[in-house]
Parts: C-alpha cells; sequence; structure tokens
C-alpha cells in the first residue's frame, strides 16, 4: 500500500492570541496539525501491516520543513516540500489543486488529509483531492481497515450521536480522518535516527508545472480581528438584583435568564417530577 | 475593534471579473429523517429568510430524498418561496457521491447565489463536494453575512478555535456556506405563504456512486463518548463509592445515556479518565445533562454550559450548580436514582 498523506503546519491553537492594540496575531508557535500526526500514525501502521511506503506532502513557506522532518522521524518513507514564492498566501481552494497535481506525479493507493485543519478549518481539502483526481471520498473516518487482496477499504464513518456508518470504498481512495482514527505512534530511536538523515524532497512551482495564473484564488480572507464575545440571551437586567450584581452582569455580558425551578420533596414525588419535566421539553415520551 | 484589524488586509484582493451577476436566489439544504423535516431545516429557513430579505433574493428550500414531495408544506410558516425537490430511490440514505451529481446538476441549471448547509455530518460532507464539484468558494461554519449596498457578502467565521475572526470573501457564486445551526433560533416569517413546488425529475447517475454501504452501527449509548452523547448523566462526588455507580449504569441503559462525570470521580476511579468533563476533560452539548452529586466547580461547569436542558440533583441548596440548572431536586442521589429508573421503566413501558 502505498499512502500518501497531506500534512499542514498550524500555530499551536492553545497557544496563539489576538493582540488588540497592534491587530494582529501573537505567540505564533507551529507545530505540526495533531490530525496530521494521526493521518501519519495510521499511514505507518498501514505499512506495517501491509508493505509498502508512507509519503508525506506539505505545501507551505520554508518553516514547513519541520512538520516534514516530524513525519520522517515518526518513519515517514518520504517527504516532499511544495515551496514557491506564489505558493504564498493561497486559498484552500488554490492549495487543493497545487497538492492533487503533485499527488498525480506520484504512485498512489490511499490518500488520507484531516477533516479540518486545527487553524483554518475549512473541511474542504478531502473534497478539492478526490474532485481533482475523481477518487472516491469518505470524510469523517473513525476507523480504516484496508484490504490489499481485493484492493478496497472498509471504513467507519462518525455520523450523529456516536453513530458509525460503514462504507467500502475501491482504491485509491481518499479519506479525510478524524483525530479518533489513530493514537500517535511512538517510534523507536533507530526510526528517529533515520529520520534525521533523509532528504527533504523540494518541488517548485516550474517543475510542478503550475502557473501563477492558473491559481485564481476563490476565497479570500479580507481582515482577521477578534472574536466577538459570544451572543448571549440577555434580558432587561432584573431591578431586584443589588448595584453590585448588575454591575458583574452587566461586565460579563448579560446574564442568561433561565427558569430555575428548585423541588425540596420526598423522592417519589420529586422523581414524578423530573420525568414530567422530561415529557414536557420532549425527551421522552410515554 | 473590528476595523482595526481591518487596516492590514491581506494580500489577495477579489477579482470581480469572476463574479457572476445572473445569480440569484438564496437556497439551503433541508434535511429530514424519517419522513419529518429536520429541526436544522427549520433553523436554516429562518436565517435563509434574513439573507434573502436583505439581498432582495427569494428563498428556496432544496429537498432530497425518496418519497419527499409532502414535505414542502412544512415551510410555509418559514416564508419560504420555492422547495426544489429531488426524488429518487438512490437518495433514500445519504450518500456524498449520489446527493453531489443531483444538486451540482440543479444548481448549474438555476443559478442561485447562496446555498446554506447545517453543520450535520450530511452538511459538513456535502458542502465541500459540492464546492469542488462546481469550483466555487466554500465557507465553512461561518458565524455573520453581512450585506451591503451592493448586495456583496462579507462573512466572518472563527479560526483558530474562536481565538480569532476572519473576514471573508468569495469571488465567485454561488456562496457554498455552512452554519452552526446551534447558534440559531427558530424564526417564523412574519406571513405564511404557499411554498411553489418544483420537481426537478433529475436521476442519479449510478455511474456516480463510488462508495458501497455496508452497515449502520448504531452506537451503545453507555459507550459513547460523552461529547457525542445525546443525553449525559455526570457523577460527581455525591456517588460516594464505586458500588453506588451500578445504579446510574442502569438508568443510563433506559436512558439511552453515556455516564461522565466530574474530576472527583475520575480521581476516585469511578469512571475513567475519557469521560471527565470539565477543563481538564472534554466539552459537552447534549440535549440532556442530568447532574448527580457534582456542586458545580467553575472548572466543571466551563464545559457544561452549551447542554440544552439541565436537571440536578444535589443534597446542597446552595450548591453553584442550583444557580445553572433548568431543575433542581434536592436529595440524595443514592436515594433518587434508583427511584427514578425504576419510574422511568414504567412510564416508558
Amino acid at each position: 500500500m502505498r499512502v500518501v498523506v497531506c500534512v499542514k503546519q498550524v500555530p499551536d491553537q492553545t497557544l496563539i492570541k489576538f493582540n488588540i492594540d497592534t491587530g494582529s496575531l501573537n505567540n505564533i508557535h507551529y507545530i505540526i496539525d495533531p490530525v496530521d500526526e494521526t493521518s501519519v500514525s495510521e499511514a505507518i501502521k498501514i505499512r506495517e501491516k501491509n508493505g509498502g511506503e508512507v509519503i508525506a506532502v506539505s505545501l507551505g513557506p520554508s518553516r514547513t520543513e519541520e512538520v516534514l522532518r516530524t513525519c520522517l522521524k515518526m518513519g515517514a518513507d518520504k517527504a516532499i516540500h511544495l515551496c514557491d514564492e506564489i505558493f504564498d498566501n493561497l486559498d484552500v481552494y488554490s492549495v487543493s489543486t497545487v497538492l492533487a497535481r503533485q499527488i498525480a506525479s506520484l504512485k498512489y493507493d490511499i490518500i488520507l488529509c484531516g477533516r479540518e485543519s486545527m487553524d483554518e478549518g475549512n473541511g474542504f481539502m478531502g473534497a478539492g483531492i478526490a474532485e481533482w483526481l475523481d477518487l472516491p471520498l469518505v470524510t469523517s473516518v473513525t476507523r480504516l481497515d484496508v484490504f490489499a487482496d481485493t484492493m478496497t477499504a472498509r471504513v467507519h464513518r462518525r455520523i450523529k450521536g456516536g453513530d458509525r456508518e460503514i462504507l467500502e470504498a475501491p482504491l485509491p481512495a481518499v479519506f479525510a480522518v478524524e483525530s479518533v482514527l489513530s493514537k500517535p505512534i511512538y517510534p523507536p530511536l533507530r526510526t528517529i535516527l533515520a529520520g534525521l538523515k533523509k532528504q527533504i524532497i523540494k518541488v517548485d512551482s516550474q517543475s510542478l508545472g503550475v502557473d501563477k495564473n492558473t491559481l485564481q484564488p476563490l476565497t479570500s480572507i479580507l481582515s482577521v480581528s477578534q472574536p466577538k464575545p459570544r451572543l448571549k440571551k440577555t434580558a432587561t437586567i432584573d431591578s431586584k438584583l443589588t448595584a453590585h450584581e448588575r454591575m458583574k452582569l452587566l461586565m460579563s455580558g448579560g446574564a442568561q435568564q433561565k427558569s430555575s425551578k428548585t423541588i425540596e420533596k420526598p423522592p417519589q414525588a420529586a422523581v414524578a417530577d423530573i420525568i414530567q419535566f422530561l415529557i414536557t421539553h420532549g425527551i421522552i415520551s410515554r | 475593534m473590528e476595523d482595526k484589524g481591518r487596516k492590514n488586509p491581506q494580500e489577495l484582493t477579489p477579482n470581480p471579473s469572476s463574479v457572476s451577476v445572473e445569480s440569484k436566489g438564496v437556497w439551503f439544504i433541508a434535511e429530514h429523517k424519517a419522513g419529518q423535516l429536520e429541526k436544522t431545516a427549520f433553523l436554516l429557513a429562518g436565517e435563509g429568510k434574513a439573507l434573502s430579505t436583505k439581498l432582495g433574493e427569494e428563498l428556496a428550500a432544496v429537498i432530497i430524498g425518496s418519497k419527499v414531495k409532502h414535505l414542502a408544506d412544512q415551510l410555509s410558516p418559514y416564508g419560504v418561496e420555492k422547495a426544489f425537490i429531488i426524488e429518487d430511490e438512490l437518495l433514500e440514505e445519504y450518500t456524498g457521491d449520489a446527493h453531489v451529481n443531483v444538486l451540482s446538476r440543479i444548481v448549474k441549471s438555476n443559478k442561485p447565489s447562496l446555498i446554506l448547509f447545517p453543520t450535520t455530518p450530511m452538511g459538513n460532507d456535502l458542502a465541500p463536494r459540492i464546492a469542488a464539484r462546481l469550483r466555487v468558494g466554500m465557507i465553512a461554519r461561518y458565524t455573520e453575512i453581512e450585506v451591503d449596498r451592493e448586495k456583496k457578502l462579507t462573512i466572518r467565521r472563527p479560526i483558530h478555535g474562536g481565538k480569532a475572526t476572519a473576514t471573508v470573501v468569495t469571488l465567485n457564486k454561488p456562496l457554498i456556506a455552512t452554519i452552526d445551526t446551534q447558534l440559531l433560533t427558530v424564526q417564523k416569517a412574519p406571513q405564511a405563504n404557499n411554498v411553489q413546488v418544483i420537481e426537478t425529475g433529475v436521476k442519479v447517475d449510478p455511474g456516480s456512486i463510488k462508495t458501497r454501504f455496508i452497515d449502520y452501527k448504531k452506537a451503545d449509548p453507555c459507550a459513547v463518548c460523552v461529547s457525542e452523547a445525546e443525553i449525559v448523566i455526570g457523577v460527581g462526588k455525591g456517588l460516594s463509592c464505586a458500588e453506588n455507580l451500578k445504579a446510574v449504569e442502569e438508568l443510563a441503559r433506559i436512558l439511552g445515556a453515556s455516564i461522565g462525570g466530574s474530576r472527583r470521580a475520575t480521581d476516585e476511579r469511578w469512571i475513567s479518565d475519557e469521560r471527565r468533563i470539565g477543563l481538564t476533560g472534554k466539552n459537552i452539548a447534549p440535549k440532556l445533562y442530568l447532574i448527580c452529586g457534582i456542586s458545580g466547580a467553575f472548572h466543571h461547569t466551563l464545559s457544561i454550559k452549551s447542554s440544552q436542558l439541565m436537571v440536578a440533583i444535589n443534597k446542597d441548596k446552595n450548591a453553584p450548580i442550583a444557580k445553572l440548572a433548568d431543575m433542581v431536586i434536592i436529595g440524595d442521589m443514592q436515594q433518587i436514582i434508583p427511584e427514578l429508573a425504576r419510574q422511568l421503566k414504567e412510564t416508558l413501558k
């Protein structure tokens, strides 16, 4: 099985901050997108079972090498870095066309990517690549079983309320995976050292045959601003409250008015009330 | 605040030539299940109506399924003017390939300007597929669409997990957008109108379906991850010993609920670590959260605020949870839980 994994370098979400004074994002520490780490882990597990190779592909400026190095250290066989001036600031649509072009020049059976990246979270990449390469696509994959003899994959797809849909896809195919798919692997030291020595293959627009004019964006980010506080259902502030409590409410952006019901009854009667409450709110029906 | 960010627009500027002027109409995808429209359909209808009024365009629903024509009437109180019906036996269950095949064809022939999808498993799968098929821009999980005087759309959406907001435009039409339906409320139009039913007669090209459906796996409610479950029971210090969890488990089976708990419950090893709800655990947004013996420390309540309905059982009526819950039962969970299980069994019989 030849597995191509699309990886992305993203700013660590837990650290990044929006600076109101400068109007830009601060404290940016780049990491490999956690969901892509999952994909690489899964790809390596597939290779261990069925043989073949794992190729990591990433598009981005020179710092993207770091995530590709991470993939090599995890045990990927090859890493391809799509790096060019004209690749800077592309929208998700253009990135998917460039990635698809690169993947088309490789030999592949399975293409893995994250269902949604941690930074922008468009959730488009899988669909884009599948469309350009005319391949089957399954999104929200939580389990992936590959059958090398029949060249098919049986996949579990997340649907509502923890339910799963089981689908069969002929290979080659694109899978947009969820981070629960696979536990991260801990490679042995030998693999890590070998990963440090491997070459990262650089590909620029010329060798890929991509022209600047063909990269027309479909969406464009005009600005990045401070997040708006989430809208809350605010009622007029209760005049019965003390000044101190009213101030607190105003500063926290208002209070959600709840008609809380307190019941102090013996268990049997209290339970009857709960059941009535659940019925009126449509949670259960008689 | 918003304007400060706008001073540094990125290099990419809109290319007006690719905007087609003839596109008209706001569409939304009306999800349905077992012969009934889902709530997301009404929520999107309300959002669609607001946008279509601002744009001065008409609002149309798209209903895709095997026998769905009769569903269109249910949308009349929401100001939906048209309903495009796509009926085919192959569309009985949702398959991305079949749905994108038929939807892309009617979009091409009718040229709407905007198509709204819910952020459900269906919408999250279909929206990017249709955007890729039509070579148009897609905006995921938007929170706000602004319509200016020239009827141009400016969209805001959270990025970096909500740490910042991006202001985005798409450069061609139709705009494919998904919206988190949890942000919306059902809004009826001032006037109900007759929904004009348009039978598209489009059939699925069987060759377009590349994946094969094998099976559904219904989740075992007790084993489901707390963040996915529709009903969650949370246990805390009030459980007092692991032995008492049996009663809770029985109740969970009856309700079809997943069991989670506070930090205390996981530290005591009453429940496993991945079932911890709170700052160091998971966020939940179930339909019902039954809170048993959790006082409601900030670290816990932070993660439960999106729950639609909260019922708390607690000995202490001054516990912080009492302020947050929709219903508070003052009493011992040890007595109430088995009683609740018994009475529920009778009610549901």
